[in-house]
């Protein structure tokens, strides 16, 4: 009996201390993608990120300090400049797998910050060149921090969306093949289903 | 039961900890590919209702902090007031928070289940005014401050940790002594007379140097609170999820006081067992709390 009862306090000890070492999330982000094809061939994928309100108040504290309700200028370089060394390191949050490899996000094309409402709104392209037919090659993409400081969701209304002319539709799944904070969580997969 | 094995298990208990909250205290760093194993079901359904909480939770506490600001509920104030001390009491049960460090302290030494719950308020307390000072004073003096840089700041990080490790060192030279100077007299005997005092100090600063790295939720609603001139309030949140943590953290030294008392009193007809016992938690409860103190001071220098 005390044998066992010693057991017990040690697991409940053991699971307070082991509970997972990665941060908590801090930051929320709503991410629309958007699957750019021409000739039925993937160019690129848009995204699109909302940011929660909390840090968007931080955001514009920073970079909008005259609550012109604009990021321009100098303050926007330093917006850009910011996110894209944080970053980097993390893929853009963008997992995009061509052929079972995945891209590397070094840099968001064509980036933009804006502030709508309450929120402040990352927008920025990354190309896939050469373009690729998602018929021929599979194709997958998911969006999340490895590290779960930020938590990525994808938006509730019309998350993923098609641009241009293409046979294929996309599907979303929980992706458990990719177990992320200590195996607690599993990000969605968008998948592009050709027929 | 036998000795060994427990010593064992307690050891790599302590060492688990320490690593854990080695890398929750620490700013998030990039990690490689997910090595992660898919925990079993029940576990990820708790994970991913914890992570939908906080999600949901974040936002009407902005909902309500809006409210404040344009003053059009006034019931908005105590909802976001019960929000914070949930989020505390959640963020606490989470990473980081120094949970390591509280049970490490309370393994160490006998101590009475007051100190635990002092303890628990004394880190909450620290948290709470870090936050609320080191983000106004960022706020006013640089203009740069946001989400998350306060645990930046090097001299807070070196404050924080060098205190951890100051008070690990000390009580390693206590254990060390007391490993030595004593012949065979039970440990519960001696604890009594010569280290009853000083305990109090070291108990407050170990706070301290926990508390003192905010929590970036806090500093994100101290950084709304003070951008939309509604300052109290934000200091009534933060202080609330102070008192939150607060909780949490009193819960868990509550608990180690408790665990070290269970296993004196099970190995007190063994005369010698019962004194080596005392003598491993004191000295690995030290170790622990000087290990950790140590790898984050250097990690952050």
């Amino acid at each position: 009996m005390r044998r066992i009862r010693l057991l017990l306090l040690s697991a409940l000890l053991a699971c307070a201390a082991f509970v997972p070492a990665r941060a908590h999330p801090h930051i929320w982000i709503d991410a629309v993608a958007t699957l750019v094809f021409a000739e039925s061939k993937l160019t690129g994928v848009r995204i699109q990120w909302t940011f929660d309100e909390l840090f968007s108040s931080a955001l514009r504290d920073q970079f909008d300090p005259n609550k012109t309700g604009k990021f321009d200028g100098q303050a926007l370089a330093n917006l850009k400049a910011d996110a894209t060394n944080g970053l980097k390191e993390f893929n853009w949050f963008t997992h995009l797998t061509i052929g079972g490899k995945k891209l590397v996000v070094a840099e968001g094309k064509d980036f933009s910050a804006t502030i709508e409402g309450d929120r402040v709104v990352y927008r920025f392209t990354v190309p896939v060149v050469p373009s690729v037919n998602p018929a021929a090659t599979p194709v997958t993409l998911s969006l999340y921090d490895q590290s779960f400081y930020i938590d990525v969701a994808l938006a509730k209304e019309n998350p993923v969306r098609i641009e241009g002319a293409t046979p294929c539709k996309t599907a979303i799944v929980t992706d458990k093949g990719n177990p992320l904070y200590y195996g607690m969580f599993f990000p969605q997969r968008i998948d592009l289903v050709c027929k | 039961m036998r000795l060994a094995p427990l010593l064992l298990l307690l050891i790599a208990l302590l060492f688990g900890a320490v690593r854990a909250e080695a890398a929750g205290l620490s700013a998030p760093r990039p990690v490689d590919e997910p090595t992660s194993i898919a925990a079993p079901g029940p576990i990820a359904w708790l994970g991913q209702a914890m992570l939908e909480f906080q999600r949901k939770a974040n936002a009407e506490i902005a909902v309500r902090m809006r409210a404040i600001r344009d003053h059009s509920s006034p019931a908005a104030f105590w909802v976001a007031l019960g929000l914070a001390f949930l989020y505390g009491v959640l963020h606490a049960a989470g990473p980081g928070h120094g949970k390591a460090v509280v049970v490490s302290y309370f393994l160490a030494r006998e101590a009475r289940i007051g100190r635990g719950l002092r303890m628990g308020a004394q880190i909450a307390f620290f948290h709470v005014i870090s936050a609320i000072v080191i983000v106004s004073l960022a706020d006013l003096l640089l203009r740069r401050s946001f989400g998350g840089m306060a645990g930046e700041i090097p001299a807070v990080r070196i404050a924080s940790y060098g205190s951890i490790l100051l008070i690990g060192l000390i009580m390693l030279v206590q254990s060390v002594r007391h490993a030595f100077g004593r012949g065979g007299h039970s440990h519960h005997h001696h604890h009594h007379d010569g280290c009853a005092h000083g305990h109090g100090a070291h108990q407050g600063l170990l706070a301290f140097g926990v508390g003192l790295i905010p929590c970036t939720g806090a500093v994100l609603i101290m950084l709304y609170a003070l951008a939309n001139d509604i300052v109290l309030a934000g200091a009534a949140m933060v202080a609330a999820i102070g008192v939150g943590m607060a909780a949490t953290m009193a819960g868990l030294g509550l608990l180690a006081v408790a665990a070290r008392r269970f296993m004196t009193k099970m190995f007190a007809h063994h005369q010698e067992g019962g004194g080596r016992l005392g003598l491993v938690l004191e000295i690995g409860g030290a170790l622990a709390i000087t290990l950790l103190g140590g790898l984050l001071l250097a990690a952050s220098l």
